[in-house]
């Protein structure tokens, strides 16, 4: 594309889109931070598509009407993952309210990803399985990573998927979340020894060099 | 297609710094997502000035300086002027005439042609007499 081309910076499509109403320059911050924002959010939504890209649609939304508000003392993707949040946090407490069942998300993303991952379905490396693509396995590792998640605490999820899924310092997150930063990095703490447990098997795995599409 | 694995090597676990990669490994591609969000976008625009421009004929009794306000926003919004193509028009000439009428050189106005003035000034006369403006006939 022509315009991705010249990859202008998120500052500067922000001041575009700020200034000038370039709707242009927000499709681009749109099409380059989505992927990001909709995994951050299907995470959050326990793998609910749909919803999840509702919450990320949303979020783009007031995003763009909150641009002339946007100060930028943290970065655009930082205010995105924040506003993200929030859009978030008013539909879970809106069906909370209305007493319907939370989120309908598989437990994994199995059905986003590649078929034969679906044939694996995660659990482990695939040690009975030698010629099996560095594809397949980075795919199941990502199953079981997400299955991992789900033995955290609600916490100890969110000090993740924060952190190191989302991209946000400690400071930004704590912020975000509205915690002190000692207790984001405990309930970070205790979720990496988890993971470290969960996914233990992974770590001594053979892995190639290169995978094939 | 041989393509460099996000994991290079094998998974460090003892390092989040792998949660982080294999979450963009397993990133959504864009689907026509920022499409939808774009064409949302629009939508809520024009929903926005549709609500805008049925409010004067939802509420016809707005006061004056209610309805002035409205006017100034809604012109203020060049997306709502093709709502109002006859007005715009209208404010539109209205602009032109006043712009028109302005730049006329006023002095013009006052510039006295020969048969209009009422009076004249008299030359002095060579013997140094003094010189008083009288009005002619």
């Amino acid at each position: 594309m022509e315009s991705d081309r010249c990859d202008p910076s998120d500052e500067s499509l922000v001041q575009r889109a700020q200034y000038l109403e370039d709707r242009d320059a927000f499709a681009m911050l749109v099409r380059r931070h989505q992927g990001p924002l909709r995994g951050f959010l299907r995470r959050l939504t326990y793998g609910d598509l749909g919803t999840a890209d509702d919450l990320a649609q949303e979020a783009f939304l007031r995003a763009y009407r909150g641009l002339k508000s946007f100060r930028a003392e943290a970065s655009f993707r930082t205010w995105l993952v924040t506003l993200a949040y929030r859009v978030f946090l008013d539909h879970r407490a809106a069906v909370q309210r209305q007493g319907v069942g939370l989120y309908r998300g598989s437990s994994t993303f199995a059905d986003v990803t590649p078929g034969h991952v679906r044939d694996h379905g995660g659990e482990g490396p695939m040690r009975d399985e030698p010629k099996t693509s560095g594809t397949a396995r980075l795919a199941a590792l990502a199953i079981d990573l997400d299955r991992a998640l789900l033995t955290l605490t609600e916490a100890q999820r969110l000090a993740v998927l924060h952190c190191h899924f989302a991209g946000l310092t400690y400071a930004e997150a704590a912020q975000v979340l509205g915690w002190p930063a000692a207790t984001l990095q405990s309930h970070l703490r205790r979720a990496t020894g988890q993971l470290r447990v969960a996914l233990k098997d992974w770590a001594n795995a053979s892995w190639g060099d290169d995978y094939e599409d | 297609m041989k393509t460099e694995s996000p994991l290079a090597t094998a998974p460090d676990l003892d390092s989040l710094r792998t949660l982080r990669d294999l979450s963009r490994a397993w990133e959504p591609e864009d689907d026509g997502f920022s499409d939808r969000v774009m064409q949302a976008l629009s939508t809520t625009d024009a929903e926005m000035l549709g609500t805008s421009a049925t409010r004067w004929q939802r509420s016809p009794r707005l006061r004056g300086a209610e309805r002035l306000r409205w006017l100034v926003v809604e012109l203020g919004n060049p997306g709502a002027w093709g709502l109002y193509p006859w007005g715009v028009l209208g404010v539109g000439a209205a602009w032109w005439l006043a712009a028109w009428v302005a730049a006329q050189p006023l002095v013009e106005a006052a510039a006295p042609s020969n048969n209009s003035i009422p009076w004249q000034v008299v030359r002095a006369s060579s013997n140094g007499s003094t010189v008083t403006p009288t009005l002619s006939e």
